[in-house]
């Protein structure tokens, strides 16, 4: 039995040490560092509570995390409604299914840097492609980037571009784990097919959007690449997220310590507003 | 046992050759035009010294990352790097250099003197200067001439002489022609400009001594200045490199462009190759007070104290920069523009240049480049500029300058601990 075990272990270490190295220590250290003045090279300097207290003054601290919550409100309600009738179109038996449910993940796995880069053309106020669409149907030409609103909207537009495939799928696995039976039942007691999916569809798959819910609040709070190219957080800082701001204070000015408080000040806020979601949600349930 | 005693003698020769071989080898990590000047010169240097060189060429934007990791592990930086001046001041706050100060004091004089900022620390010297961008006033003669206004180089410096005059030209240009006169990013945009602005008046993000200028009045008034061509749509709002900034040098949408004397090499090289004759350079407009021209980016190279061997390295870095034949070569190929003053003298600043319509416009900029007074980046730099670029954001959203400018300047005191 012993034996048994010393060699599980031998098989299952790899993941251990690669864990405790590149997972378990990273977030101790920066844990320790958030309590210290480092400038990445040279000795720390204990500061205590100082970058904690740092945090409360800081307005671009705050203003990306209504940034974030701005786009958490925009676009994953919209995202994940257009992913749940996607997955119910494509769980339907259509012609070439297979087809449409690899291209609907196709956006996924397209490099981002180069996605972030061809937003960029397409958007451009004077040359960008979405702009002449516009000007054809009679619409002047929108500053995307270069407003609040829009360069956020343009956020957004990227975000459920990229993210509406991955959750699909999710929610496809969802809707197959539903039995046929119900949706027979349905028609037989003469519900139409609108009825069946906010009656049965929708109820059934609270736990799976339950999920998809919680991944989406936790991207929201690390989005980082499609920021960084598109807009660089601007203008005027209304695009900054979280760790934009983060990556901004340790990489480009050197205060490591800070950022590590602002890291932990992100974990914080994703890890309340997803135990405040589960307990919406299954709250919910239980009435019903 | 004899052959365990026989393994290790071999693995002991074969270490000493490794280290005898390491120390005729010096490691030099740069990027882009800069690693590709460096790459034509290294040969000759090699035959000269027998010294082997080792050349990395890195992606500027990785470039950073990689030498903050490395210096933070202790290894795996290159004997010699290159960093830019704006940046420079961060890294060499991290101790990570070797103080090459004995070595470069012979060679003081030898270059322009604002150059040697960003590589000072604390009194002690890091690194040898390398390229400048002295700024110039890059014009198009088709747009000015279609204005009913003179177009040759001399009549164009006398005209623009002052930011005053650039405004009453700016104006006319855009009533005859319909065209800006220049562009300015309202949005995600360092500007460089108007960096380059307060460096002609002796000013910067920060004073010599490290305090923080941004609130000081000639600041205000200058940024008030570019928000008064925005006003009177004078300048066009596109960021210098973004798609919208490109096709407006290409089409004609811009009559000016302020920028360092390497614009040329992109205009030639692939903004707009076939503007032959179109462009003219002059120096820039003068404020009230101060010079006609600006410096607009260039590096330095160090060593890092992870160099095996600093006289190797130091040998390396007096060939490339201190000498003319090399300097000229990188200046020719790469335009590399150098900072060492005697190259100046060179038959190539003499040649005419027939993309400019036959001006010598590396003579234009030689002639600047010895009135450029120092900008002062300091290890906070990017944070403060990050600060001012949100305010001129905030400013083209229609807020109050002076206000944008005070929050920008607290802000900056208050993150940095400077005064």
């Amino acid at each position: 039995m012993m034996k048994k075990n010393k060699s599980g272990l031998i098989f299952t270490s790899p993941f251990y040490i690669l864990f405790l190295t590149f997972m378990v220590y990273p977030i101790l250290f920066s844990f320790y560092l958030s309590f210290n003045k480092w400038n990445g090279v040279g000795e720390m300097e204990w500061v205590g509570l100082a970058n904690y207290i740092n945090l409360f003054r800081d307005d671009l601290v705050w203003k990306s995390m209504f940034n974030a919550l701005f786009f958490f409100f925009t676009y994953v309600p919209v995202m994940l409604f257009l992913a749940l009738v996607l997955a119910v179109f494509l769980n339907s038996n259509i012609k070439g299914r297979g087809f449409f449910r690899a291209a609907v993940y196709l956006p996924n796995i397209t490099s981002l840097v180069a996605v972030a880069f061809t937003f960029q053309l397409l958007l451009d106020k004077n040359y960008g492609l979405l702009n002449m669409f516009l000007s054809y149907l009679g619409i002047s030409s929108i500053n995307w980037l270069g407003t609040p609103l829009g360069a956020r909207l343009s956020i957004d537009m990227l975000m459920i571009w990229r993210w509406l495939g991955y959750n699909t799928i999710i929610l496809l696995a969802g809707l197959q784990s539903i039995p046929e039976e119900m949706y027979e039942a349905a028609i037989i007691d003469g519900a139409s097919k609108v009825q069946s999916f906010f009656r049965i569809t929708v109820p059934l798959m609270k736990p799976v959007l339950l999920f998809t819910l919680v991944l989406s609040t936790i991207g929201t709070f690390r989005m980082f690449t499609e920021v960084f190219i598109l807009t660089g957080g601007g203008p005027a800082n209304s695009t900054l997220t979280p760790v934009v701001h983060l990556y901004n204070t340790g990489f480009n000015w050197f205060k490591f310590g800070y950022a590590s408080s602002i890291t932990y000040l992100i974990i914080l806020i994703t890890l309340i507003l997803s135990m405040v979601q589960m307990k919406l949600l299954n709250e919910k349930e239980v009435k019903s | 046992m004899r052959k365990m005693t026989f393994i290790i003698a071999v693995l002991l020769v074969l270490s000493l050759n490794f280290t005898v071989m390491a120390q005729e080898v010096v490691t030099v990590e740069a990027w882009s035009i800069a690693a590709d000047g460096l790459a034509e010169i290294i040969p000759a240097f090699e035959e000269e010294t027998g010294i082997k060189v080792e050349l990395k060429k890195t992606e500027n934007a990785t470039m950073k990352q990689n030498l903050l990791l490395s210096l933070n592990a202790g290894t795996g930086a290159a004997d010699v790097v290159l960093m830019e001046d704006f940046w420079a001041p961060r890294f060499l706050d991290t101790g990570g250099f070797v103080d090459i100060t004995d070595r470069v004091e012979e060679h003081y004089g030898k270059f322009l003197e604002f150059k040697w900022d960003p590589i000072e620390m604390n009194g002690k010297y890091y690194g040898m200067p390398w390229d400048i961008g002295p700024v110039g006033l890059f014009y198009r003669r088709d747009l000015f001439e279609k204005a009913g206004l003179e177009s040759e180089p001399e009549a164009v410096a006398e005209m623009l002489s002052t930011w005053e005059k650039y405004y009453e030209v700016a104006e006319k240009i855009k009533s005859e022609t319909g065209t800006y006169m220049l562009a300015y990013g309202k949005s995600n945009y360092d500007n460089r400009m108007f960096q380059n602005m307060l460096q002609q008046q002796n000013l910067g993000y920060f004073d010599e001594n490290g305090d923080v200028l941004i609130d000081h009045p000639q600041v205000i008034e200058t940024a008030k200045y570019i928000n008064q061509l925005w006003e009177d749509d004078l300048a066009l709002d596109a960021a210098e490199w973004t798609t919208g900034w490109y096709a407006a040098i290409e089409t004609g949408e811009i009559a000016t462009v302020v920028s360092g004397s390497w614009l040329g090499g992109f205009l030639k090289g692939w903004i707009a190759p076939e503007h032959d004759g179109v462009w003219g350079v002059v120096p820039l407009p003068a404020w009230e007070e101060g010079v006609r021209t600006a410096n607009n980016g260039g590096s330095s190279l160090y060593i890092t104290n992870q160099a095996e061997n600093v006289d190797n390295a130091f040998k390396f870095i007096e060939y490339a920069l201190t000498r003319n034949e090399p300097q000229l070569a990188m200046y020719e190929s790469q335009d590399l523009f150098p900072s060492l003053t005697s190259t100046y003298e060179a038959d190539l600043f003499e040649k005419p240049d027939p993309y400019f319509g036959g001006q010598k416009q590396r003579q234009t900029f030689a002639e600047l480049a010895e009135d450029i007074t120092p900008f002062y980046f300091t290890t906070d730099f990017d944070e403060a500029a990050t600060y001012v670029s949100n305010a001129f954001e905030e400013i083209a959203l229609g807020a109050e300058v002076e206000e944008e400018f005070k929050d920008a300047a607290e802000k900056t005191r208050r993150e940095t601990g400077r005064d």
